[in-house]
């Protein structure tokens, strides 16, 4: 065994110490078998007859490396763990409002440009199975784009969509966003309310994401817009959506 | 048990030899065993677990200084805490080491002379 190795074992053993323990233990360790290695050397042994001999008074490095270990008590190692434990909350504590901050620019970007990453009027209108093929509620979309802003709050149609495009009588889908015009602002909470000016009901849908976007759906008859506002915050916004209703038969 | 004891007389024998002066490990053996005419020979690693445990304890304390050869060496010194318990343990000792001659003397057949 050479001095590399008995310490290596050594080392093996300790399981309490920290990184800056073990070092020290393994320099100590390497100069006093040194030191004994050199006296050998001065008395005319051969290297590696020294080196033998040394490991052969050094004893055991395992059971020095378990005795080793005793003297470091294990509360001091918890102590060190549960300070890095407390120090890596801390550093995400403080990292917090930055990444609420990117959640809230982000949301309110896509929310604005491209809605459609959010939700998919088509993506989430899955009915089930039907003869072993998913089939959509929303048997077509169609995109559109309507905007209007005020006080820094926009708002966006940008999806509609029928059931049943060749329905004399059915149910009209249309996706919305709404956003903060400044990216860095809070996206603007979705407690409006929705109404439509000539009395027919419309639901909206829970949002998917913070801040937006939700759908709006309503029954409608063949031919006809969709016309919904919404009021949030003393702002009204209105939209009249066409529907994508299929050519009726000539 | 045998290996407590041990260990605790290795304890008495290193605050004695760090009274003198302050020493290094591979150092306190050699003196430990000149001293002792060689009756003290012990593994030479297991030295280290009672340093790192007088240390621990407060009854010696550590610090690097570099040999001529230009390794760094580090030498253990005695605290007054370890002064003191190696004045109770030696009294100690004495008084064990007293009372065991003390039966062996009075034993039939035995020569202390």
């Amino acid at each position: 065994m050479t001095r590399g190795e008995y310490n290596a074992r050594v080392q093996a053993a300790l399981r309490r110490v920290t990184e800056r323990e073990r070092a020290a233990i393994r320099l100590e360790l390497d100069a006093h078998m040194e030191d004994h290695i050199c006296d050998l050397l001065d008395l005319g042994y051969p290297p590696e007859l020294a080196e033998e001999r040394t490991m052969a008074f050094m004893g055991d490095p395992e059971e020095v490396g378990r005795e080793l270990n005793k003297q470091y008590p294990l509360g001091w190692l918890a102590a060190k763990w549960a300070a890095m434990a407390l120090t890596a909350v801390l550093v995400l504590l403080m990292l917090l409002p930055a990444r609420q901050l990117a959640g809230t620019v982000a949301d309110n970007l896509w929310n604005r440009f491209y809605p459609l990453h959010q939700l998919d009027l088509w993506d989430i209108s899955f009915a089930g199975f039907v003869d072993g093929e998913y089939v959509h509620i929303v048997a077509d979309t169609a995109e559109v784009d309507l905007r209007q802003s005020a006080d820094g709050v926009g708002m966006r149609v940008y999806q509609a969509g029928l059931e049943d495009p060749a329905a004399e009588r059915t149910t009209a889908w249309i996706a919305v966003s709404i956003y903060s015009e400044n990216p860095f602002r809070n996206s603007p909470t979705l407690m409006g309310e929705l109404t439509a000016p000539d009395g027919r009901e419309v639901t909206r849908t829970m949002t998917y994401s913070f801040g937006g976007p939700f759908m709006v759906y309503s029954e409608v008859t063949r031919g006809e817009d969709l016309t919904f506002t919404y009021e949030q915050g003393g702002h009204s916004f209105t939209f009249t959506v066409p529907l994508p209703w299929e050519e009726a038969e000539p | 048990m045998k290996k407590k004891q041990n260990i605790e007389h290795t304890q008495l024998l290193v605050l004695s030899l760090l009274a003198g002066e302050d020493m290094y490990g591979y150092q306190m053996i050699v003196e430990l065993a000149r001293r002792s005419d060689r009756t003290f020979e012990m593994k030479e690693g297991t030295l280290y677990p009672v340093l790192h445990g007088l240390e621990k304890d407060g009854y010696v304390e550590a610090y690097q200084q570099e040999a001529p050869t230009g390794r760094m060496r580090k030498y253990y010194h005695l605290t007054r805490r370890g002064g003191a318990l190696l004045k109770t343990e030696a009294e100690s000792w004495k008084t064990y080491s007293g009372a065991v001659n003390a039966v062996l003397r009075s034993s039939a057949g035995l020569n202390m002379a």
